[in-house]
């Protein structure tokens, strides 16, 4: 078994699963590769969750690739914190959801940045 | 637990007092009546909440529901973390800050045994009496109190700091005919952590599943009786997120970062069966963790004399 490091601009050829483990806008370089000739991933794990669709996970869906979102990975690890902290197997996925989309809608139509009140 | 220590803030001396009053609120099933979390709860910064923020519906309002916070109001740093692990010895339910300036803070198991009102200071009628439960007044809130009220305010004054033009309209409502409170929903079985904690907190566990060691951060801690144990869901998180959306098996993977989130996805691909992984890096010196973590499954590693930092790891 074994793990290549390579350069983070290296020309590799993509792998059959592609996993963006960095802060929104720093695989944006990436996606602009994804819109090229050669054959995309065939799926897209983007952790960042918002603002979502993030370019990564356009350009490699436009070349069909199934993109997973954060979101996805925020939910799914919180339903195992909730099976361990409370017993309830499984976690009601459902409703997780909805409220996880429900607080990303209300944190996209805050205003930009909070400010602080003098000290 | 943490974080609302950390967001009452105060002296670091005080802090385990402050985790000993949240403590003892939670055992007494008395609510919080942190205005920090009734704030967070409404997405804003501040000081005091003011009467209609305290009536809102957010289940961060300690207000409102007992219990604590469904999830964290702010990020604890070590002190904070300790306080709670460690907290002090007392039967406190109350603290307020006796000197803005310095900072010192008292803790008091009564309202009547906040500090001595100054001589000289008429007592407001009934002011004692119908005040208290109301708040446990953490240090900033007090010394936001002094600010508005003045030294010369009394016992009243500093347990609630408000307003002094709505004070006695408020204290003629009274607070004792509010309505019952919600049944507890909000109850602390453990706790979540966010790097670097998740690393932080694993010497501090009573017991660590074999994942989160390998991967170096338990993001999950659940309390079993007396005692702490550590789960990492970010990579069962990981697995469920893609084979929901039918990625079972990759026939080879990239992975784009060397960070803490890139040893999860590493862990990922192995649940996954694969045997091999490209790891794109921007600073190999950062990639420190993923490779111990590779090596501690006996993986290979090879790496690109070019990478940035490779000259101080071991390439």
């Amino acid at each position: 078994m074994a793990v290549d490091l390579r350069r983070f601009d290296s020309r590799v050829r993509d792998g059959d699963l592609l996993i963006s483990t960095v802060p929104a806008g720093a695989a944006d370089f990436y996606a602009e590769r994804a819109g090229g000739s050669r054959p995309g991933p065939s799926a897209v794990l983007d952790v960042v969750y918002a603002p979502w669709p993030t370019p990564l996970a356009q350009a490699t869906a436009k070349s069909g690739a199934v993109v997973v979102s954060g979101f996805e990975l925020l939910l799914y690890q919180a339903a195992r914190q909730v099976e361990l902290m409370t017993g309830i197997t499984p976690a009601p996925l459902d409703h997780m959801r909805t409220a996880g989309q429900a607080e990303l809608t209300r944190r996209a139509t805050l205003p930009p940045a909070l400010t602080l009140p003098p000290p | 637990m943490a974080s609302l220590v950390q967001a009452e803030g105060g002296r670091l001396s005080d802090y385990p007092k402050i985790a000993r009053v949240i403590y003892n609120r939670l055992a007494q099933r008395i609510p919080l009546q942190l205005d920090s979390t009734v704030l967070y709860g409404l997405n804003t910064y501040g000081i005091l909440a003011n009467d209609q923020q305290l009536k809102s519906p957010s289940p961060y309002n300690t207000y409102k529901y007992k219990g604590l916070t469904p999830g964290p109001i702010d990020n604890p740093g070590n002190a904070a973390i300790q306080a709670v692990l460690h907290p002090a010895a007392g039967n406190w339910i109350y603290f307020v800050t006796v000197n803005p300036k310095t900072g010192e803070t008292r803790f008091t198991s009564s309202q009547a045994q906040f500090p001595a009102v100054p001589a000289g200071t008429p007592e407001e009628p009934g002011a004692g009496l119908t005040v208290p439960t109301r708040r446990a007044a953490g240090p900033r809130i007090a010394d936001r109190a002094f600010d508005v009220a003045g030294a010369a305010h009394g016992r009243l004054r500093r347990a609630r700091p408000r307003r002094l033009d709505l004070r006695r309209d408020r204290m003629r409502r009274g607070r004792a005919a509010r309505p019952a409170q919600p049944p507890a929903t909000l109850s602390g079985r453990g706790c979540r952590w966010t790097m670097p904690l998740k690393r932080a907190v694993l010497p501090l566990l009573d017991r660590t599943e074999p994942l989160a060691v390998e991967v170096g951060g338990a993001n999950t801690v659940v309390f079993e009786g007396d005692e702490r144990h550590g789960y990492n869901t970010d990579v069962p998180g990981m697995v469920a997120a893609l084979a929901a959306a039918g990625v079972i098996a990759p026939s080879s993977a990239t992975i784009l970062g060397a960070g803490a989130t890139a040893c999860s996805a590493l862990a990922t691909l192995r649940e996954t069966g694969l045997t091999s992984a490209v790891v794109l890096v921007r600073d190999q010196a950062r990639a420190g963790d993923l490779l111990a973590a590779a090596a501690g499954w006996g993986w290979r590693w090879t790496c690109d004399a070019s990478i940035p930092g490779s000259a101080t790891a071991t390439c």
